[in-house]
């Protein structure tokens, strides 16, 4: 309850505790009239944010060039549009931190300090350019009423456990952002034999995270080794009867950048928006109130119900370099592992 | 003069073989429709077919490093062809007059065409998954676990896809028999030929055309499939070259060179089947209506009740329990194996028709573009089959070959091509309407093609050729003999087309913008980020939406009496 009252007391100062935008971005912005944003953040929440944003500057147009897809199709169609010097997005949303380590190399993305970039640590940003502005967890998934009584799930290397082989886990294809950071973060974490014992569990591979979380609920699979945290606490995951575990030694954390892309045809309007995602207002209501998930910002609460982001021991890439290099090479090593 | 009047006039006349006309001296209204069709075609198909064979070719050629997932996927492609050519084309010659039920079984049995793969896939997989289908779970509770059904698996799959193909080669089937002259039947039992005889010497030969159109369009169809191998087959460890192509494109960097080198083995063996049907129906006749006339085929047909208990048994598998396990995954928060955990809700139905944002400009945009699609391309198709068929036009088999070309690659590498293409061109299309009408004209050009030119291929010239010598001009034959007799197959083929125009997705989700979203993206937005309910939910609304239109149109054909 306290929470609770702490929550809206939040919310109502929040407008207030945002940084004022510098008036001459906002009449820039107004000149240019529109915003159009590449998101890869799911579903019809992401529009209720864009709502909150668009009540903030009404002037705005964000609805004609709104593009909303998997993290895969984001990244594929603005690169496409880049490459034919055509680009019509201004804002990309999309979860996966090498594609923005490479873009911004490559300088796709434009350089923007927004005042909100102070307030996220270091790992979580690329300052000058992007800010996470969601963070997900990877995490083990079971059903409750599936799971069999005395099999209790507290390390990664629980999924080791014999009982386990054969079909009774799930994890994503390779194509899917969230089962590279889980390989990639647990081998650095437990050593590349982890996941090499892992995979002669012979684990079932499905496409998307939406099949692995009603595999788990329908009782095909015991335990889902690898889904987005968030799936195991929306209220029909919870009545069916889907846990959440926090392994020992962390949690796989996936990170939802934004940013400015370079050659934006409405870059102030683009300012203006990742100056609300990154603020605490922004933040609050993004991750914590939409879509139950962590954001990177210390001074936003996670969503009801979850642990604090510092402690699941959140895992997050050391190397940038060699995330990238691991990203480009997960194809194959997938295949040899799971093939 | 009508079209009836004229054929008789021709036929009375005795001048129905005065084919030099149309063959020899190409009239100018023709060889301007020959060079205009040819150009439409080609600039629909050849740059994006030229922007991925370019990007197929160059690097390591994927396929050769995987050749389990090469075999499995021509193993699944025949396969499934096998399975949908075994249901269509006994569904074909069941559903004959005499048949108890027939009219409303001819209907049901192309039900499954409404269904999209991907509903139809996870309707199987919700039925007989092992722990927890629906059909598994009743036959545990009757004869405990002994017996359980495993849909998840390379055979569910294949048999799945052959159960969603069966209407394709049904309709082409069941039309070329409509149009089998009952004389050349009668004069074999005349001559005492036994049933077997008359279906292996008269029935069969005369339906190879067909027969062989449709195996070549399930087999293309089945190496393009994604749907069904994704949500049966990959978690068996079943891969084919469209999940490979999937993981391709959706990982990061996009290995779109992978992705088109399949797109290009997969259209080297299309371009060998259709060299190969052509090789086989080059030097045949397969004419059956001519300029006389004949009477329907009075015969009873035999064991009535059994072949309508098929139907109803395909019908069954195909559709009804599709629906039901659909049906069931909207109308529950969530399923389980355990059935007292699940509880009946409205709340997805009042998800996808309030909140989910998506929703109705998608159906919209669906049923335009559907509309938009389904005419052009039949038209289109009508103009690519006519000189392919009826013409000396020069490069005509290029012509045919380069309008089946969209349907030998997979969609999802196809669409590719033509994002590649499109965001070049500096046409005011891109994110609109214009550039998902002009991708879907292009994908499927090949149905309206290979639709119309069965119907053609049963036409003799000689119908046109009378209309010609008794003074009609070109356009006024066209017009009132070739148009009136294609005119059901044309209207069957709008039909088909504006269904697959509605659950188009794979050049959809390429090249959509927040206005022109479609329903099949929608749907496939929320299969892959959403609840299986809500999916289930909109594709109900899906199938609801194509079903209007589709009644809308076939009541419309029925009150202007050409049913």
């Amino acid at each position: 309850m306290i929470r609770l009252i702490l929550s809206l007391c939040t919310l109502a100062l929040a407008p207030m505790l945002a940084r004022a935008a510098d008036p001459a971005v906002i009449e820039a912005a107004r000149q240019e009239g529109a915003l159009a944003v590449a998101d890869a953040a799911p579903g019809e929440n992401f529009q209720k944010f864009m709502a909150a944003f668009k009540a903030k500057y009404p002037f705005l147009d964000i609805a004609t060039g709104f593009y909303s897809a998997p993290t895969g199709r984001v990244l594929a169609r603005v690169n496409a549009e880049i490459d034919a010097r055509r680009l019509s997005f201004d804002v990309m949303l999309a979860a996966n931190t090498a594609a923005w380590i490479e873009m911004t190399q490559q300088g796709r993305i434009a350089r923007y300090d927004s005042a909100e970039y102070a307030a996220f640590p270091t790992g979580a940003k690329s300052d000058g350019y992007w800010a996470a502005a969601q963070a997900i967890g990877v995490i083990p998934v079971y059903n409750k009423n599936t799971l069999p009584a005395g099999l209790t799930l507290t390390s990664w290397r629980d999924l080791l456990r014999p009982e386990l082989a054969d079909h009774q886990l799930a994890i994503q294809n390779a194509a899917a952002g969230t089962q590279f950071n889980w390989n990639y973060l647990l081998e650095q974490t437990l050593g590349s034999d982890f996941t090499a014992k892992f995979a002669a569990q012979r684990p079932v591979v499905m496409a998307t995270g939406a099949q692995l979380t009603d595999a788990v609920i329908r009782g095909e699979v015991l335990i889902a080794a690898a889904l987005d945290h968030w799936r195991a606490f929306t209220p029909e995951a919870a009545r069916a009867g889907l846990v959440a575990v926090y392994p020992a030694e962390g949690m796989p954390v996936t990170l939802v950048p934004v940013g400015l892309l370079a050659g934006a045809p409405h870059p102030n309007a683009g300012k203006l928006f990742i100056d609300f995602i990154l603020s605490q207002e922004g933040q609050r209501l993004l991750d914590t109130e939409l879509y139950g998930m962590y954001s990177m910002r210390p001074d936003v609460p996670p969503p009801a119900g979850q642990k604090p982001l510092a402690e699941t021991h959140p895992l997050l890439p050391a190397d940038a370099q060699n995330y990238v290099q691991a990203s480009r090479d997960f194809p194959q090593h997938f295949e040899t592992l799971f093939h | 003069m009508t079209s009836r009047s004229i054929s008789k006039r021709c036929s009375t006349e005795g001048i129905a073989h005065s084919r030099v006309i149309l063959t020899v001296r190409l009239p100018r209204a023709e060889a301007v429709t020959g060079v205009g069709v040819s150009l439409v075609v080609a600039l629909l198909v050849l740059p994006p077919l030229v922007a991925v064979v370019f990007a197929g070719t160059g690097s390591g050629f994927a396929p050769l490093h995987h050749p389990d997932v090469v075999l499995n996927t021509l193993l699944f492609g025949l396969l499934t062809t096998l399975c949908a050519m075994l249901l269509g084309g006994g569904l074909a010659l069941s559903l004959v007059p005499g048949i108890p039920g027939r009219v409303l079984l001819e209907r049901l049995v192309v039900m499954p065409l409404y269904l999209t793969p991907l509903l139809t896939a996870m309707g199987w997989s919700w039925l007989a998954s092992p722990k927890s289908g629906l059909v598994n779970l009743l036959l545990h509770a009757a004869v405990g676990a002994r017996v359980t059904i495993n849909v998840v698996s390379a055979a569910g799959a294949i048999v799945v896809t052959g159960l969603t193909a069966a209407p394709l080669p049904f309709l082409l089937l069941s039309d070329a028999l409509r149009a089998l002259d009952p004389t050349l039947l009668e004069a074999a039992r005349v001559h005492g030929a036994k049933p077997r005889l008359v279906f292996r010497r008269i029935i069969l030969p005369l339906l190879l055309p067909a027969a062989l159109a449709s195996a070549v369009l399930v087999f293309v169809q089945a190496l393009g499939m994604f749907s069904v191998p994704a949500v049966l087959g990959m978690p068996a460890g079943f891969n084919v070259a469209t999940t490979e192509i999937y993981q391709s494109l959706e990982s990061y960097p996009p290995r779109t060179a992978d992705a088109t080198a399949w797109g290009v083995l997969l259209l080297a063996i299309t371009v060998l089947l259709t060299f190969a049907q052509a090789a086989v129906l080059g030097r045949r006749s397969f004419v059956t209506i001519t300029g006389k006339a004949f009477r329907p085929d009075q015969h009873r047909p035999r064991a009535p009740r059994l072949r309508a208990g098929m139907a109803w048994s395909y019908v069954a598998l195909a559709t009804v329990l599709p629906l039901i396990a659909l049906l069931w995954a909207a109308s529950s928060a969530f399923i389980t194996a355990d059935i007292g955990l699940m509880r009946f809700t409205s709340q997805h139905f009042v998800y996808v028709l309030r909140d989910y944002p998506k929703t109705w400009l998608a159906a919209g945009n669906s049923v335009l573009l559907g509309v938009l699609t389904a005419s052009l391309v039949s038209l289109l198709g009508l103009a690519v089959s006519w000189i392919v068929l009826r013409t000396r036009h020069r490069g005509r088999s290029l012509l045919d070959q380069l309008s089946m070309v969209p349907l030998s690659m997979p969609a999802m590498v196809f669409a590719l091509g033509l994002l590649w293409v499109y965001v070049q061109v500096p046409l005011p299309i891109y994110g609109t309407i214009g550039i998902l009408l002009i991708a879907y004209a292009t994908h499927y050009l090949p149905f309206g093609v290979r639709a119309t030119s069965a119907a053609l291929r049963q036409l003799h010239p000689e119908l046109e050729e009378a209309a010609r010598v008794a003074g009609a001009s070109w356009l006024h034959a066209m017009r009132r003999i070739t148009l009136p007799l294609v005119q059901p197959a044309m209207l069957a083929a709008w039909v088909l087309l504006f269904v697959m125009s509605m659950q188009e997705v794979s050049s959809s989700i390429l090249l959509y913008s927040s206005h022109s979203i479609v329903l099949s993206v929608a749907v496939f937005d929320l299969w892959e980020n959403g609840n299986p309910g809500d999916v289930a939910a909109l594709g109900f609304l899906q199938l609801i939406t194509s079903a209007v239109v589709v009644g809308v149109v076939l009541g419309m054909r029925q009150r202007r009496g050409f049913a």
